[in-house]
């Protein structure tokens, strides 16, 4: 029989690849098994020169292998001489089909070659997943590719680009500058990206430099002798089949996701969310004994993590118990609470006191705590305050806070006591703070950042639960009935009902019977009704905010529809439940018959102004929806002087963060390509150091942290986020003046002489949150036609310019 | 608050405040009554020349608020209004100041360089109120570097149809579309100032070198005999009309855009030279009356 390996590693990313050098190291019979022909193969094909950081910079490194921050080249040679050095057993092209077995006895199945055996499997896979392929023959051949690095480096080829995503059309885009280009779409138009590729691809189609092939699929890839070409693509067309010389293929049929591989090695996802992670214990273990999960895979996208892991995880193998590399981070963060013994010993206590914690692992308890803060704050001291933008979130660990339901000294207010959080609203709702609070006598807190609550969250069904749960019944108190009694809420949130609707889904059609009220929890909608045989668009509603509401009046008939702009949450309360609140405040009904009046009166103003439906419902698809705050530019002001772009740029390092002329215009209202400061920002999705965060403000902005990995400008629907390296220091006024040193005022720094080598980072609007007198681009316009504005304030604007510009 | 523009900035402040100026200055002016007659020597004289200097100043300082980016001294917004009502009450304070008198001498230079200024800030007040709407409607959704591309594209779409029909007609498209443009064409968006008058000029050209050979082709087609012929002249015609259509789109926008911002490049010197006539004026007065 085979060699049976003590242990096997699958992927040579960070985590594998240190993994396997510090079981060289210790001398443990091991294979490091490896999809693709070379080493790490998610930074091998970083761009060129990309200079790989490591992040976060308090976290010591504990590896076999070097990792200092420096170009990608020197990097990946540093591991692949010591990997020599340390004669890892590595063997790549190596892609493994499936794990099988148990502890002890675990059998791997390669795509090509023999199963290998292994006592211990360290799964460490990365989530890049594995490129899908054509499907079909020849899909192997040397010209044809799947992945795209450099676009300049092909010239006068005749290229066929498959596929119709983002990364498809940009390499299509990228190549047609100095070659032939076709593109291979599948269905019969452009749907799954971009709306800025989307028109560029149309754009290149229409006017001739690109070629499109539509509802065309692939039949084969051939060689082809005898053409001067060596490739020859077979295309099932609605034409018939098409047989297209070609120099290269690129396919960019995006990846396989690496779950459903982990689910069949007998892996457990707590839930479907995509974002979720297979549950790890604090030694890496997964449900599978012997089979272990580390890196990327794991929940850990930082390279210095996955490495300290690859450490540990074979630390572990051998029955040793180290402390992991954060332990004394950790120490040093508990240090500061009262009483302190150990590390342990406070993790234990967190568990006891805070129910929403005892459930989850030891491991994703520590990630948790070393991304969050401890404070011991002063009793009354504020520890937020109403309509601030914070996102964070608090556990209360001891003492108690107090939070003011309604403005005014005489408001109730409501006691959280130890073991209670805090903070859900706005983490969940993406809006600002509904309530300010304030701390009680010897209160101590643990704050949590969003990125670290919404993993736990969409990891641990538990805590989605209990902090839905919280959240309903609070959204209802502070909405409708901050005195009712306990027992009374309790029972209206228990009748409520989590519904979950998708960007243009109706929640509700005029007409249609209906006896529930939504109160919206996340997104937003718009309110429109027939008129003349047009859906007109009469008002715009946002989170935190209810609809439905004539329902539980006793009108139960819809007299409006209500539809979803971007993906929304809503808590349904039906007329039973309502009706609880009712009787226990006379004043409620009236309250929403007052509300109702008024935005009655609205409508039908509204339904006069025809206009002003089309510019919500324009603004809408500008995704106005889900912004906080958003530039707009009246062209009926605007002179075209660029002075807002100039001031932006000399406020941020010389690079302008919106493109003034560039975004559509309807009835004069300009959007421009400028940050809209998401209500739930995409661009926070996946970014590994967690760099992209929200200010008190509102303001979305990037730290310093950022690794330049380029996955919120993918991420950012709005394609506001561009990669720029710092330009030189400017000189002084004079100094450029009289001797011409370095660029000038309004000189934008892209270009400018001098770049710093290669040390890009994402750059994007902050709205000059570090300036005193406030954004820049609107301060700085002569005429007042740039404004920012925050949605709230929408139907007001709409109702005070439409007028004057029609269209 | 939304799109207040410079006009009405905090609801005409600095209109009222204008206002208020020239009326405290009239009626200082009737019921002073000075004699031989009113002029910038006596008491009111004095007064209302420090307060139109200050003025001045004032207006001279938005040139360089305008480059302080970070600045938190109120918005640019508010000075171009403060500048633009400020500026045209000077055409009656300094008017009252000088009691109306001229002469052939600095001081009247002073005055008649000031209204030139003014009238100037004026004119570019208009220019500010009509062109960006106008702009707007005539771009029609497009930027304007999408209108250079479809340029480009149909110029060599034109190309390729005129050589199905002749030589000929290839060269005389070729010389109506290509003169004085290339490729770098969509290099020249950068620098604005001094190219856009000519290049809304040479769009202008264009326009009419390319409606002659509509012309061209036109005749042309009436008196082709084939069939095949008559298909491509029409395809022509039609590609270059669309071509020509474009030109003027451009041309247009460009016209729009640089009467927006040349007029600055009559009031900025001017109002430098104001300055220089102001401190001579001053020097005058104090050093040689
Ligand atoms: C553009 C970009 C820039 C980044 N910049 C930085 C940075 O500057 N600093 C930083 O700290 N982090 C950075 N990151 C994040 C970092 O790259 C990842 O966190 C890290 O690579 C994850 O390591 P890993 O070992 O878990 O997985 P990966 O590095 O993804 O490695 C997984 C390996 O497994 C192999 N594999 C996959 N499936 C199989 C299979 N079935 N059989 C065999 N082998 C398989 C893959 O080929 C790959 O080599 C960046 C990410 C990107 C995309
Ligand atoms: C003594 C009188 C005036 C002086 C000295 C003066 C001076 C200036 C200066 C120095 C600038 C800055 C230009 C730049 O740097 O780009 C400017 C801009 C301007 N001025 Fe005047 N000005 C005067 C009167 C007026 C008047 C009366 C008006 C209008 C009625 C006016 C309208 C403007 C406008 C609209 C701008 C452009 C603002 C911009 O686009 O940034 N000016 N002026
Ligand atoms: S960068 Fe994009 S995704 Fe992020 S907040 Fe701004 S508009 Fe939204
Ligand atoms: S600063 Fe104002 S007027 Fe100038 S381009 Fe920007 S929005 Fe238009």
């Amino acid at each position: 029989m085979a060699e049976i390996y003590q242990v096997a590693i699958i992927g040579a990313g960070p985590a594998g690849l240190s993994a396997a050098a510090r079981a060289a190291e210790q001398k443990l019979s091991h294979i490091l098994l490896e999809a693709s022909p070379q080493l790490s193969n998610t930074i091998f094909r970083y761009q060129k020169g990309k200079h790989v950081m490591a992040e976060p910079h308090v976290l010591p490194l504990r590896s076999a292998l070097p990792f200092i921050a420096g170009a990608r080249e020197e990097v990946l040679a540093s591991w692949e001489q010591q990997t020599r050095q340390l004669a890892v057993n590595v063997r790549d092209q190596a892609e493994v089909m499936n794990v099988s077995g148990t502890q002890g006895d675990f059998t791997i199945s390669l795509k090509h070659g023999e199963p290998i055996h292994a006592q211990h499997v360290v799964l460490s896979i990365g989530l890049q997943g594995n490129l899908r392929k054509l499907g079909v023959s020849g899909e192997d051949l040397p010209w044809v590719q799947y992945q795209l690095d450099d676009p300049d480096e092909y010239e006068a080829e005749t290229i066929i680009v498959i596929g119709a995503g983002d990364a498809a059309i940009e390499n299509a885009l990228a190549l047609a500058g100095h070659n032939t280009v076709s593109i291979v779409n599948r269905k019969d138009e452009f749907a799954r990206c971009k709306d800025a590729n989307r028109e560029s691809i149309l754009k290149a189609i229409e006017s001739g430099s690109i070629q499109c092939y539509y509802n065309a699929t692939v039949v084969q890839a051939d060689d082809s002798p005898d053409e001067p070409q060596p490739g020859l693509l077979v295309l099932e067309t609605p034409e018939g089949q098409a047989r297209i010389a070609c120099d290269r293929i690129i396919a960019r049929l995006g990846a396989i996701p690496p779950r459903r591989f982990v689910q069949a090695c007998g892996i457990e996802f707590p839930n479907d969310d995509p974002a979720s992670v297979p549950a790890v214990s604090s030694q890496y273990q997964s449900n599978v004994p012997g089979l272990y999960i580390i890196g990327a895979l794991a929940g850990y996208p930082l390279i210095k993590q996955c490495m300290n892991q690859g450490y540990e995880v074979i630390e572990y193998i051998q029955g040793n118990p180290v402390a992991p590399a954060d332990e004394d981070l950790l120490k040093e963060k508990f240090s500061a609470m009262p009483g302190f013994t150990s590390v342990d010993d406070t993790l234990t206590m967190i568990q006891q006191r805070v129910p929403l914690l005892a459930g989850i692992t030891r491991l994703q308890l520590r990630e948790f705590l070393l991304d969050s803060g401890i404070h011991h704050p002063e009793p009354g001291s504020v520890i937020f305050t109403r309509d601030d933008y914070t996102d964070s979130f608090y556990s209360i660990l001891q003492g108690n806070v107090s939070i003011p339901l309604g403005s005014g000294p005489k408001a109730p207010k409501a006691k959280l006591l130890q073991g209670d959080f805090f903070g859900e609203m706005s983490l969940l709702s993406g809006r600002r703070r509904s309530a300010t609070v304030y701390a009680g006598a010897n209160c101590l807190l643990l704050e949590t950042p969003r990125r670290s609550m919404v993993k736990l969250i969409s990891s641990v069904a538990a805590v989605k639960r209990v902090i839905d749960e919280a959240f309903i019944r609070r959204a209802i108190q502070s909405k409708f009935a901050p005195e009712a009694p306990a027992e009374i809420l309790q029972q209206v949130a228990a009748n409520a009902v989590l519904k979950h609707y998708q960007a243009n889904q109706v929640l509700f059609a005029e007409g249609d019977a209906g006896d529930t009220l939504e109160l919206i929890r996340r997104g937003s909608v718009t309110i429109s009704r027939r008129i003349d045989q047009r859906e007109i668009i009469l008002s715009y509603v946002a989170a935190g905010n209810y609809v439905g509401e004539m329902a539980l009046l006793g009108n139960t008939t819809r007299s409006a529809t209500v539809t979803a702009t971007v993906p929304t949450e809503t808590i349904a309360i039906d007329q039973a439940a309502f009706q609880l609140l009712l009787d226990n405040d006379a004043k409620l009904r009236d309250a929403m018959q007052t509300e109702y009046r008024q935005r009655t009166l609205d409508n039908v103003q509204r339904e006069q102004e025809s206009t002003g439906g089309d510019v919500i419902s324009f603004l809408m698809q500008q995704g106005i929806g889900e912004a906080t705050d958003v530039l707009l530019i009246d062209e009926s002001l605007c002179v075209r002087c660029d002075n807002c772009e100039t001031a932006c740029a000399e406020t941020h390092q010389g690079t302008s963060r919106l493109d003034r002329e560039a975004g559509p215009t309807f009835a004069m209202v300009h959007v421009p390509t400028s940050c809209r400061h998401c209500e739930h920002p995409h661009c926070m999705q996946d970014c590994p150091p967690d760099a992209i965060h929200r200010a008190a403000n509102g303001e979305v902005f990037i730290e310093d942290s950022c690794i330049g990995c380029g996955n919120c400008v993918r991420n950012c629907p709005y394609d506001v986020i561009h990669m720029a390296t710092p330009p030189p220091k400017k000189p002084g006024l004079l100094n450029w003046l009289l001797f011409g040193a370095g660029p000038g005022p309004g000189d934008h720094g892209l270009e400018a002489k001098g770049n710093n080598k290669g040390v890009k980072q994402a750059v994007k609007c902050d709205m000059c949150k570090d300036l005193s007198g406030g954004p820049a681009c609107v301060r700085a316009c002569p005429t007042g036609a740039a404004i920012r504005i925050a949605p709230d304030a929408l139907a007001q604007y709409i109702n005070k310019n439409v007028k004057s510009t029609r269209v | 608050m939304a799109h207040e523009s410079f006009i009405n900035h905090a609801r005409y402040r600095y209109l009222r405040l204008s206002l208020l100026l020239i009326l405290i200055a009239s009626i200082a002016f009737i019921w002073h009554d000075p004699h031989p007659r009113p002029n910038g020597g006596t008491w009111l004289g004095y007064t209302l020349g420090g307060v139109c200097s200050l003025i001045i100043l004032l207006l001279l300082y938005l040139g360089i608020r305008k480059r302080d980016y970070s600045s938190s001294m109120g918005t640019l917004k508010g000075w171009v209004s403060a500048h633009v009502w400020l500026g045209l009450s000077l055409l009656i304070l300094s008017t009252l100041h000088s009691g109306a008198q001229l002469g052939w001498n600095i001081h009247s230079a002073a005055y008649l360089l000031l209204i030139v200024v003014v009238l100037s800030g004026l004119w570019g007040m208009l220019i500010y109120q009509r062109n960006p709407a106008l702009m707007t409607g005539n771009r029609n959704q497009q930027t304007r570097l999408v209108l250079l591309e479809q340029i480009i594209q149909l110029d060599s779409e034109a190309l390729q149809q005129a050589d199905l029909i002749s030589a000929e007609l290839h060269h005389s498209v070729a010389q109506a579309t290509r003169p004085n443009r290339s490729s770098n064409l969509l290099n020249r968006l950068s620098n604005r100032y001094w190219s856009d008058t000519a290049r809304a000029d040479r769009d202008a050209d264009h326009a009419a070198n390319v409606y002659r050979i509509e012309q061209t082709i036109a005749t042309q087609m009436a008196a082709s005999r084939s069939d095949q012929q008559v298909r491509y002249y029409r395809e022509l015609l039609s590609t270059v009309s669309q071509r020509r259509l474009l030109s003027q789109q451009l041309g247009r926008d460009i016209q729009l855009q640089a009467q927006m911002e040349w007029w600055l490049l009559l009031h900025v010197p001017l109002s430098i030279a104001l300055l220089a006539a102001l401190l001579s004026h001053i020097v005058a007065v104090f050093f040689y009356w």
